[in-house]
This record gives C-alpha cells, structure tokens and sequence, in this order.
C-alpha cells in the first residue's frame, strides 16, 4: 500500500496523476473513432504539426497550449480541406502536409539556443505540468468527453453509414470536422503527458487494443478508457521508483495491454477452430 | 409518431397534415451530373409521377440511371435542372416521410455496430440532436427485427450476417422510420430464397397499408406481383418497354 502511494505524497506527482487520468480518458475515448474511422494517421499527423505552433508561441511568450491549440486547429482544418475531395489522396497529403509543418517546427527550434524547454514537446513532460497546464488539460478533456457523449449517435452513424445520415438531413462533413476539431483539442492535451512523438501511440493503442476484445463501440469506449488509465498509473510508477521517462512507459504500458488483448484473441480464434473441427468429425 | 424537439432539418410539411398533396412523388425532367463526372450526365431529363399508394419498378441495366434517380428523390443528389417534388414539397422539406434503402456497398459493414443498433438509426430522424432512442423507438425495432425473421441476430456485428440477412436488416430499418414513400435501391440484389420471400411478404404489407414504393430491380420475375407499373430506363433516359415486358398499368401513373 505504501508503495502504491508514496509517490503520490508529492505535490508535482499528485499533478500528474490528475493530467495522466484526464489524458488518458480523453485519448482512448476519441481514439475509438480514430481507429474505426481509420484516422489513425491523421492523429499522429496533427500531433506532430502543432510543433510549429508550440515554438511560436514559445519565442513570443504566449502559452505554449494555446500556440499548440492554434496550429492544432489550423491542421485539423486544413486537412479536412484538402481531403474533402479525392484531388490527392488523403494520405498522401497528410504526409505532405504535416512533415512540411513538423520541419518547420524543428527548423523555429533551431534557432533557439536552449533547447531544452522544448525537448519536453516532443517527449512529454507529465511530471512538470503545472496547476494552470492541468487546469487546460480538464477542460479540454471535459469538452471532448461532453462532445462525444451528446453527439454519440450521430457521430456513430456518420461513421458507418453517412449515405444514410445524409438522407435524414445530417451532414457527415461537418461532423467529420467537428471530430477533427475535437482531436485536435486531444491531441494538445496527449502532447502534454507523451510528447508529439508518442501522442498518436496514446489515441490509437489503448483503442486498437479495445477493439480486439469488444465489437460494441460504447463498451469499446470504455474499456480503452480503462486501459489507458491503468497505463498511465503503470507509467507514472516506473517513472519514480525506476527513474525512467514517463511517456515512454505509459506508452510501453499501452502496448502491453494491446499485446494481452492480442493473445486472448488468438486464444478464442482457436478455441473456435478446435471446436468447429470437432464438430465436422462423425 | 413524435416529432423531434431538435431536429436534423427543419420541416414546414409535418405542422399540416392537410398540405398533403394527391401525387406522393413528381419528378419533372430531373438532370443530374456527377460532381467528379461532369461530362459524363448521369440522368437526362426523366419524368415520373407516382400516385399514393402505388409500386412503380423502374428496370434498366447498370448504370441506367436507376440508382442516380433514387438518389436524387432521397435528396443526397443535387438536381442541375428539373424538380422532384415529393408530397407536393421539394426534396428533403420533409425526411421523415421519405426513406431510402441504399444498396448494401454503401454501408462499412466491418463497423462496430450490432444489428439491433442497425435498425435503430431508422428511428434517428425522429429523434434529431440530443435525443436518445427510448421504450417506443426499442419496441418498434423488436417488432421490425421479429418481423424480417431476424431477431436471433440483434446482437450480431452487422459484418457477420450473410448478405441476404443484411438486406433484411436494412428493409427493418427503412420500416421503423414509418416513412409514406419508399425508395428501394436492388432489394433483391443477391439474396437467398427466404429473403426473398420475406421482401415480397413486406412489398404486399406496404401495399395494404397504402405506401408508396419506387424501386430499382433487375427482378422481372416478380415485376407483375409486386408493382402496378414498370418504367424502363437506360442510358439516363426513359426507353419504351421492350416488347413482351411487363407495363403494368400506364394510367397508374397519372391517376
């Protein structure tokens, strides 16, 4: 027991596990959506280009959330515009698109001397979010959350259907904006705890992992949740007591999950193997 | 029937039940060209008229024109010219009155949603925004899923299903939206014998209970018992019938 919670006695720890739960809900809910809308790359994409925008709002003083929170939604916009149509395949212009804003956020940070605040942005720095970081965190957390919930049907159906969504008057491109939009709000919060290179790894991991074990999108909802945030309470632990980056092990933590959830679906597909061959035998 | 508190799209029809006009579906020289297509037209100026009540088939090879004239009746078609009115109202004034049963290709069946919650969504444009689904929309969904002889598979993903059992799924959904006009796209497309028998039992019930129905079929077979008149498209214009093919009664289409 005081193993468990001698870590969190700190005020800087107690921070963290309030950002790393808030996080961590909010990535696995929205990552549902990212692996079954199969936005997979579009999430590791907008991670990586509010680079620019950090660095920006670095050297200008402002808050490093809100120039992240600015490129976010530059990016997340910007990609709807380009894919709306099939000119250039969606991929491919997400791969354009993004590395070019990436380079440019390692091109502004180059020209600052320490690099060291910023080094942080591309691993994550749990264990430094201060009360104002975690304060952005939750409410971020709290719209998306609020969002998905109150959307839930129309967001579902836009998704697997929207010839269907748009005869009963939806218009399943502006949800699709909106779930951007919401992502791009996500992706600022998971940038905070793993960093922009690792962030996707949060949205997509503990939701890929869900969806191995469950075919029900609200069961698959929580049980990501509930995988991310064992994760992140595993990371935050081999972060004290073993002393080794944070991100990377909430992240690890995830993949472990998803290696489990793997396992067991492996096992079941056998099983199942087993019996229908039993079954065929006379 | 409820009308949703918040809805997808605003509706002046539903407020007047009287504003009902005689002929559920005018279509007047509706054009249509693709967006990513446009040398290619893909509806020449076709017209229709459907009285309530009536099954009209229109039959034609792919890429007649068949599926591009549903289209555009559902609303998810913009028209370049013409008009299609529908209960005398233009396109999509009124989307709960209208529902379209898209062929099976439109739909990501690997998505993870179950049959029951399928059929559901016919219900949604009832609902509109913030509303959930409650006792009634379940019940109806029940009755929808006994009634195509699917219920044992309510809880199944919609993948799992054969491609007949989710052409029953897709008919339960365009049922529970209780709509008057029915746009069929191929329902017979590639389904086992009990499907279809159950779409025919369906086509008879949606005829006693005086909706209407516009489907697109390369069933000739069953043209005679399930549709009053058949109309011939090819090449995105209507053709004569070909000799010996069934017509139905031409003057159902003006009565």
């Amino acid at each position: 027991m005081t193993f468990l919670l001698e870590p969190f006695q700190l005020g800087f720890m107690q921070t963290a596990l309030l950002a790393a739960l808030c996080v961590s809900v909010n990535c696995a809910a929205i990552g549902v959506y990212v692996v079954l809308r199969r936005m997979a790359f579009i999430g590791d994409a907008l991670a990586h280009a509010i680079l620019p925008g950090v660095v920006v709002a670095y050297l200008n003083g402002f808050s490093l959330l809100v120039g992240a929170l600015v490129a976010g939604l530059a990016t997340a916009l910007g990609i709807g515009w380009l894919t709306r149509r099939e000119a250039v395949r969606e991929d491919t212009a997400i791969g354009v698109v993004f590395t070019a804003l990436f380079a440019l956020g390692i091109l502004l940070m180059s020209t600052v001397r320490s690099f060291r605040d910023l080094s942080s942005i591309l691993f994550g720095k749990i264990l430094g979010v201060t009360g104002e970081d975690l304060a952005a965190i939750a409410l971020v957390t709290l719209i998306v959350v609020v969002a998905l919930a109150v959307l839930h049907k129309e967001l579902e159906l836009t998704s697997f259907d929207p010839t269907h969504a748009q005869v009963i008057g939806l218009r399943p491109d502006r949800l699709r904006y909106l779930l951007l939009i919401l992502l791009s709000f996500t992706v600022v919060a998971g940038v905070q705890a793993v960093g922009v290179l690792l962030t996707s790894a949060l949205l997509i991991t503990p939701a890929a992992a869900a969806s191995l074990v469950t075919n029900r999108l609200p069961r698959m909802m929580v049980i990501a949740v509930a995988i991310a945030v064992v994760s992140s309470l595993t990371g935050l632990y081999a972060s004290y007591y073993l002393s080794v980056a944070s991100g990377a092990a909430i992240v690890l933590a995830c993949t472990g999950f998803f290696g489990l959830a793997w396992l067991w679906r492996a096992s079941r597909a056998t099983g199942y193997r087993t019996a229908a061959q039993a079954a065929q035998r006379p | 029937m409820t009308a949703a508190r918040f809805p997808y799209r605003t509706c002046a029809l539903c407020h007047d039940d009287a504003a009902v006009a005689p002929a559920a579906l005018e279509v007047r020289d509706a054009r249509v060209v693709y967006p990513d297509e446009p040398d290619r037209e893909a509806l020449h100026g076709v017209s229709l008229r459907v009285p309530s009540g009536r099954h009209v088939a229109l039959v034609g090879p792919n890429g007649s024109g068949k599926s591009t004239l549903l289209k555009a009746i559902a609303g998810i078609l913009p028209l370049c010219t013409g008009e299609i009115r529908v209960h005398g109202q233009p396109v999509a004034a009124c989307l709960h009155r209208v529902a379209y049963l898209a062929q099976r290709g439109e739909i990501n069946w690997r998505f993870s949603v179950d049959v029951a919650g399928l059929v559901m969504t016919g219900r949604y444009v009832h609902l509109g925004w913030l509303r959930r689904p409650g006792a009634a929309d379940r019940r109806r969904v029940v009755e929808a899923l006994d009634h195509l002889g699917i219920t044992h598979l309510a809880d199944r993903q919609i993948g799992q299903l054969s491609g007949g059992q989710q052409q029953r799924a897709l008919l339960a959904r365009a049922l529970v939206q209780d709509a008057d006009v029915l746009l069929l796209d191929e329902p017979l497309n590639a389904v086992d014998a009990e499907t279809r028998a159950k779409v025919a039992e369906v086509m008879a019930e949606l005829r006693a209970s005086g909706k209407t129905v516009v489907a697109a079929t390369h069933d000739l077979g069953r043209l005679e018992t399930d549709y009053d008149a058949a109309v011939f498209l090819s090449e995105g214009h209507e053709v004569p019938p070909p000799p010996g093919a069934f017509v139905g009664m031409p003057e159902a289409l003006t009565a």
